[in-house]
């Protein structure tokens, strides 16, 4: 660990104090979770950004929604006053490392925020504003792996505000709609054949890609392999469908990662069907 | 030059985002491949010696706290000692690189297991299965045939507050009863399997 790291968690076990928004996991202070807001006090009638910030201790991990071959997704469960709705929550780009020999996994080191966007109604009312409670559950692992929780709590008069989401935003992939996409994606393959292919042709330069897939219960997707040549990427892709389980196996849903040449991740949310064609 | 950048960095992260390849692995309705492993007193056991047995096979690793959870909860024990009184055969096999037949011998008694439990610390046998978690559950029908993969539950996290659907169970009283198994596969969970590197 760092000496800035070991300062800071040497800061945090000092100043942690009660039911706060801050809590360790239950057995080692692997992880801590603290709740956190872009927002002191909610409006009436506006949105805000409501999370989890979790510090990660070095060289351990904890997992993305698709935990990969192994793991467990990390869980954000918000409890909110009447009235105001969260909606999804919202994932930061991660990362892809082995877990163990020829077991993947997706996840996050070091530290990640898990934030949904809350709506608050045009008539709520502020002088009696409540409560938020989030609960968060974590796998995190370093060979070893230890589960996590943490319940969180904030009056909604006084969230915490944290100055992490000023970057928060450009974390997050874009939507499947945009159309910016630095490159034109086909793909090949389907369920019949046991693999797909995807082919990105590149719009200029191809850049270092990562591909992350995200599939629902009743699919396996694994054995991922890309390769580069001149201005077309070729990503292919296991894929089987699990008898009897439950959830879509018609398409896909995956991420596209991409590392400019400022050394920045962007990426781009893509179903990929899986027709058999 | 931008270009020649990009390749180097294509080339990097593609060493860095491609793990290593797992084996083949096997499906639901393949023929359950052979093993010879030797249990915790160093006898060998063959898949062989229960022909015409409904066979589970489980994945372990008593560190996991998946595992620790079940082990705590009587899952496993249950579950054996339940179905063993209607011919079915449990057989434990761990992975975990570390662990040698005294560790295991060692979590055996403690828990006082009715099941053999076979040390596979080179990883071949789980490799051969792609075994991925610990958990991670195969049933066998007498035939030879893999009828179930996947989840021992459907409560990773274990706080589901209705009961929990045990696939192991499920699976085990259609293929008693004759029936085809309704829920074949599952995306299992737990810690990966601590293969050897």
């Amino acid at each position: 660990m760092s000496l800035r790291s070991s300062i800071l968690w040497a800061a945090t076990i000092f100043l942690m104090g009660g039911m706060a928004p801050v809590a360790f996991a239950q057995e080692e202070p692997r992880v801590i979770a603290r709740l956190v807001a872009d927002t002191t006090a909610v409006e009436s009638g506006s949105t805000f950004l409501l999370g989890v910030h979790f510090e990660i201790e070095d060289d351990w991990h904890i997992y993305w929604r698709n935990p990969g071959g192994a793991g467990l997704a990390t869980a954000v469960d918000f409890e909110l006053p009447d009235g105001l709705v969260a909606g999804p929550l919202q994932w930061p780009l991660p990362i892809a490392f082995v877990q163990s020999e020829g077991i993947p996994g997706y996840g996050y080191q070091g530290s990640v925020v898990l934030a949904a966007e809350v709506a608050v109604p045009s008539d709520f009312d502020g002088s009696r504003p409540g409560k938020v409670r989030v609960e968060a559950s974590w796998l995190a692992c370093k060979g070893v792996c230890v589960l996590g929780s943490a319940e969180l709590e904030a009056s909604v008069a006084e969230l915490p505000e944290d100055p992490v989401f000023r970057q928060w935003a450009g974390q997050l992939a874009k939507s499947s709609g945009a159309n910016d996409l630095p490159f034109s994606l086909s793909v090949t393959g389907g369920l019949a054949d046991g693999a797909i292919t995807q082919w990105l042709r590149w719009n200029e330069a191809p850049y270092p890609v990562e591909w992350f897939p995200d599939p629902s219960e009743a699919l396996e997707a694994g054995d991922v392999r890309i390769q580069t040549r001149g201005g077309l990427t070729r990503i292919d892709a296991a894929v089987k469908s699990r008898k009897g389980a439950s959830g879509s196996i018609s398409e896909l849903p995956s991420l596209f990662v991409i590392t400019g040449d400022d050394g920045e991740r962007r990426g781009w949310e893509q179903s990929v069907p899986l027709t058999d064609n | 030059m931008k270009y020649v950048m990009r390749t180097v960095m294509i080339v990097m992260a593609v060493i860095v985002a491609v793990p290593a390849i797992a084996g083949d692995g096997v499906s639901v309705g393949d023929a359950a491949p052979a093993f010879t492993l030797a249990d915790t007193a160093g006898n060998e056991v063959s898949l062989s010696d229960f022909e015409g047995k409904i066979v589970v096979l489980e994945w372990l690793n008593p560190d996991c706290p998946f595992v620790q959870r079940h082990y705590k909860a009587g899952t496993m024990k249950n579950l054996a000692t339940t179905y063993d009184g209607r011919g079915v055969v449990w057989l434990t096999i761990n992975s975990t690189n570390y662990m040698d037949a005294a560790a295991n011998a060692k979590f055996k008694a403690d828990n006082d297991l009715p099941y053999t439990i076979l040390v596979d610390q080179s990883g071949e046998v789980g490799h051969l299965y792609d075994a991925k978690t610990t958990p991670h559950m195969y049933i066998i029908d007498g035939k030879g045939t893999l009828i179930y993969i996947g989840a021992i539950d459907d409560d990773p996290r274990g706080n589901k507050s209705e009961p929990a659907v045990n696939y192991v169970a499920a699976s085990l009283d259609e293929v008693l009863a004759g029936s085809a198994v309704t829920t074949a596969e599952t995306k299992p969970y737990g810690c990966s399997v601590k293969y050897k590197k």
